[in-house]
């Protein structure tokens, strides 16, 4: 194996979740490519982009599943969720409707994602100040409440939008690299997410993070 | 020996006296530097050799922290032991050489140096002396004054004194010198002898001890040959291991021996994917496997071997892999060699079956997947006994023989274990041999096998048999030999396919003898069908067709003609087929018989292949076809007889997705790779994607059409089935790895096209593909990705009911029914 240009230490599965709209492909497309497009259409199905990043030395390959947010856009399949170590659910700040509907898409995440999947709420479009209709403060309780980190962005003038990445994957590192000196690659009995819907229970996710953080 | 000087010499102290002095001085001089540097060098070489026998006593320590290490090999450790004996005593006599050399060369050496050499330079200066006082004597006197007669007489007598003293002194002096000359030669020679002969016994004892070991040592060395030749032949019994793993593969069909065990590589399901590499072995029905390092722990990989099933997988990057299949579980693992491969799955599929008619009672009452949500769901488990239920297929379709447990899925037909093997042996481009049992099924496959069937198969291959023919139809009992030579008769040079319908034979012979080829199996209504036709055609068949196959299904009372069902509507539920639902479907048998009755100068090509509807079993109603445009034509298109050919009946088959017919056109050698010049240079497969079937589809890929073929536009199949919606065929053509990125002649590759149409799930399993295929290309430990084949299966799975929900607006309920309102 020579020096490839693509080597990481991790690949990491990470989806965009959100209701339509809220700027979700932008958020990609501006972490991956620092572009960033007014007019950009529905996502038909799901695109995926990859960007790499370094943590603690550690090259890690995030690899991003920007799913469409409108339901007839939407694929069939559950399998979006199979294999993600992190979810950023995304809502608009500025329409309230797409953050009232962030406790479906959690149940959503609970009913196909694996469970200790890292979730982090991302209010986008921070830009339009003057429209907000989602206090910071209620959306950050709101968080801490369910276990999630959290975050404000804007695609538009990419505040915060590296800093969420950065944030969520290195959570997922902490997690991951834990994980590894704890249980060997060992034991691994499949489990299609489906078999047995498990509850995420909020205080079990704080746990984890809580070990991850020291 | 050196000349000495004369006494008299000395007495007169002449020059010549002097002159030997100090010439025999500067050569004792001479020779005890010599002396000097030989003792010092002697001294240097003994030290090292004192060191030498350090270290080699330290070496013979080793050895005997070695000979502990074959305690239990008492021969070796036996001759370990003398081994170290002998070096030992060789040490001990080394020893005792530098004692020799120390005691001899030093001792003496320095001795001589010492006494003799030393006595003659301390005499010296004694002689130094007294010459001194003899000089002084001499002066005094000569200095003595005559007028004073006392002092006169007392230098006399001190000279005279001195004289004498001198003259003593000198003779002395002249004695010392003389007699270490005389002395150096042998006293070093004797010393140097004494050496020598140190080292005569040192070589002697070694000689001797030797000896006295040469018999033992002898007795090692033909031990040494013996254990050669064990070694050699442990080799080949290596090597014959080898062979015998050879022949285990080969033979293992049949072998009662499950043992196997070794390394393969286990893909991480969760996570990330990553492959390790295990020691996988079978033990108690069970699959257990642990790691390389020697802790004795263990993981079962799969508790129970009944309920699970092997199968190779192609689909990913990585070769040599198979999945281990089990209701709840799916393990992908990675052999080494495709050897170890195939090692591995017949082992897996022989103590799959070992454990199940272990346990018949176990078997007969598996669980039938369909009702666990566990299952995985590309991979839905047919019971294997409603294969059987197809017409003809009770019994094997080459020796007729009873309860066939194998399939050969291209050709459709079932298969006694003997035959499966002469089919596996054809090569898997003339029948790809499946396990009824023990295989996992996929649903296309189960469509194919539904369509075909022992019986209409051999209304094709086996139509002509001649009375006087020189190959004898095989038995259940008959010999290899004969099944060889009949199956290869059979598929291989295709001796008794059927012949190409032609009208005047018809017209000639007025039944239906050649073109319903088996009549005698046919229906009576089929019979009378055919034989009213058979009358009717007599004012000439001109043109022909082929009808648009229905899947054959238990017959409903209120048959319904399937044009008058919205397309739409009709195309969820061709390819869903639930039991419950309000079946739309009618027999074949009925639209066929008033198609060739209302047409006297129209041949329906196909109509005697046809059998009598059965029922079909449950598996198909979980098939994802989409048989679109049902409300179409139930025929193909009127051609005439000069146009018939292999070729163009096996496009206008596929075109209706009518399966026997295929069958025919490619046992009267239809080219897999013709395309219709006639028809936008489309092939056979995009007429199958046309008409919407998947089991055509798939259908023909087994028999090795050419997926990425072209038509005059740059069209792929897949191009064709994305610009038509048709999930189900982009997902198997994906699965036969049809080339996703080839660009049509006005630049649009599929993917383009399915986001045009904005066909979510198109779009999905196109970029899905890529993306799986990226990650195989750049990393080799990845392979193909669990999530794609999670979303593959997702696909096949959900189908019919997902394509329910987006063609019936009204109903959009779905498990996401919560998110569905969102935006």
């Amino acid at each position: 194996m020579g020096a490839r240009e693509d080597e990481y230490d991790y690949l990491f599965k990470v989806v965009l979740i959100g209701d339509s709209g809220v700027g979700k492909s932008n958020l990609l497309s501006r972490f991956t490519r620092n572009e960033f497009n007014l007019e950009s259409k529905s996502t038909i199905g799901v695109e995926f982009a990859t960007r790499s990043i370094e943590v603690d030395g550690k090259t890690i390959k995030a690899q991003i599943w920007d799913t469409a947010g409108q339901e007839r856009y939407r694929a069939i399949t559950s399998a979006y969720y199979r294999g993600a170590v992190g979810a950023l659910l995304v809502y608009d700040i500025a329409k309230h409707l797409t953050y009232e509907n962030v406790e479906r898409w959690l149940r959503e995440l609970r009913d196909h994602a694996d469970q200790n999947i890292v979730i982090m709420l991302v209010g986008n479009k921070s830009d339009l100040r003057h429209l907000r209709a989602v206090p910071t403060d209620e959306a950050k309780l709101f968080a801490e409440r369910n276990g999630l980190s959290f975050i404000e962005t804007s695609a538009l003038d990419s505040t915060n939008v590296e800093t969420a990445f950065q944030n969520i994957l290195t959570e997922i590192y902490r997690i991951v690299s834990q994980k590894q000196i704890r249980d060997p690659p060992e034991g691994d009995v499949i489990r299609p997410s489906n078999v047995e819907p498990i509850d995420v229970k909020p205080t079990v996710t704080a746990d984890v993070r809580k070990q991850c953080c020291q | 020996m050196r000349a000495t000087i004369e006494f008299e010499e000395c007495l007169k102290d002449s020059p010549r006296f002097r002159q030997f002095v100090s010439k025999e001085e500067s050569d004792i001089e001479h020779l005890e530097h010599r002396l000097e540097k030989i003792i010092k060098l002697c001294n240097v070489a003994v030290d090292s050799g004192k060191e030498y026998i350090k270290n080699q006593s330290a070496f013979a320590m080793s050895l005997w922290d070695l000979q502990q290490h074959f305690l239990d090999n008492k021969n070796a450790h036996n001759a370990l032991g003398k081994l170290i004996h002998c070096f030992q005593e060789m040490n001990k006599f080394h020893t005792i050489l530098l004692d020799q050399a120390s005691r001899t060369v030093l001792k003496n050496l320095s001795v001589f140096v010492k006494d003799d050499v030393n006595q003659v330079k301390d005499y010296k200066g004694h002689f130094l002396k007294v010459s001194e006082g003899f000089d002084n004597a001499l002066i005094k006197n000569s200095q003595a004054s005559k007028n004073r007669p006392q002092e006169v007489q007392e230098a006399a007598n001190i000279l005279s004194a001195s004289k004498s003293c001198f003259q003593h002194t000198a003779l002395d002096y002249v004695n010392y010198i003389t007699l270490v000359q005389a002395r150096k030669v042998p006293s070093i020679l004797s010393t140097l002898l004494d050496y020598y002969q140190a080292c005569v016994t040192y070589y002697h004892q070694g000689f001797d001890l030797c000896n006295d070991f040469d018999e033992f040592f002898k007795n090692i060395s033909e031990d040494l040959n013996a254990l050669r030749g064990d070694y050699q032949q442990l080799e080949k019994a290596m090597q014959n291991r080898h062979m015998s793993v050879n022949r285990y593969c080969d033979s293992n069909t049949n072998s009662s021996s499950n043992k196997v065990e070794g390394y393969l590589f286990k893909k991480k399901s969760k996570g990330f994917k990553t492959w390790c590499r295990r020691w996988f072995y079978l033990s108690d029905n069970q699959l257990v496997y642990r790691k390389r390092s020697n802790e004795d722990s263990f993981s079962v990989m799969e508790e129970d071997l009944r309920i699970c099933s092997v199968r190779p997988v192609n689909e990913g990057d990585r070769r040599f892999c198979f999945e281990v299949i089990s209701p709840t579980k799916s393990h992908i693992l990675q052999a080494d060699s495709a050897d170890m491969l195939s090692l591995w799955i017949s082992a897996l599929q022989h103590s799959i079956g070992a454990a199940i008619q272990h346990d018949s009672t176990h078997h007969s009452t598996r669980p039938q997947s369909t009702n666990t949500p566990n299952e995985l769901p590309a991979k839905r488990r047919i019971h294997w006994e409603e294969f059987l239920k197809i017409p003809g297929n009770a019994q094997c379709c080459d020796c007729r023989g009873q309860d066939p447990r194998w399939a050969s899925i291209n050709l459709g037909i079932t298969l006694c274990i003997e035959c499966s093997g002469v089919h596996r042996s054809l090569g898997v481009h003339y029948s790809k041999v499946r396990s009824l049992t023990l295989d996992a099924w996929e649903t296309e496959n189960v469509k194919v096998m539904m369509e075909l069937g022992n019986e209409v198969v051999n209304r094709i291959y086996e139509a002509r048999i001649p009375d006087d023919c020189e190959l004898k139809q095989p038995t259940e009992q008959c010999e290899i030999g004969v099944r060889e030579a009949w199956i290869k008769a059979k598929y291989v040079e295709r001796r008794f396919v059927c012949g190409m319908p032609k009208p005047q034979e018809l017209l000639a012979s007025e039944t239906a003898e050649v073109l319903s080829i088996d009549s005698d199996g046919i229906l009576p209504a089929e019979a009378s069908g055919t034989g009213k036709r058979a009358t009717l055609s007599l004012g000439g068949t001109r043109k022909w067709t082929v009808k648009r196959l229905r899947r054959r299904r238990q017959q409903r009372p209120l048959p319904k003609t399937l044009s008058d069902e919205p397309s739409i509507y009709n195309t969820a539920k061709t390819g869903d087929e639930l039991e419950d639902e309000d079946d739309d479907d009618e027999s074949i048998n009925i639209p066929s018989m008033s198609l060739s009755i209302s047409r006297d100068d129209l041949l329906t090509i196909g109509d005697e292949l046809a059998l009598d509807s059965y029922v079909t079993p449950g598996i198909l109603g979980s098939d994802q076809e989409t048989t679109d445009g049902e409300s179409d034509a139930e025929i193909a298109e009127e051609l005439p007889f000069s146009q018939l050919d292999a070729n163009l009946l096996l496009y206008q088959a596929s075109a209706v997705h009518n399966l026997p017919v295929m069958c025919m056109a490619f046992a009267l050698g239809a080219d897999k790779l013709w395309k219709n010049q006639q028809d936008r240079q489309r092939s056979f497969l995009h007429q199958a994607v046309i008409s919407g079937s998947v089991m055509a589809c798939e259908y023909l890929l087994l028999n090795g059409a050419a997926i990425d073929a072209v038509d005059e536009q740059g069209y792929t199949a897949l191009h064709i089935s994305t610009a038509k919606g048709h999930i189900a065929q982009v997902y198997l053509l994906l699965k036969h790895k049809a080339a996703y990125d080839l660009a049509s002649s006005d630049g649009k590759k599929a993917l383009d096209i399915a986001v045009d149409l904005k066909n979510a799930d198109i779009v999905t399993l196109l970029r899905l593909t890529r993306l799986n295929d990226e990650i195989g290309q750049n990393d080799e430990y990845n392979g193909e990705d669990e999530t794609y084949k999670d979303v593959m299966k997702d696909f096949s799975n959900c189908q019919p009911r997902m394509l329910r929900q987006r063609n019936d607006s009204n109903t959009l309920e779905s498990q996401r029914s919560s998110l569905t309102n969102s935006d």
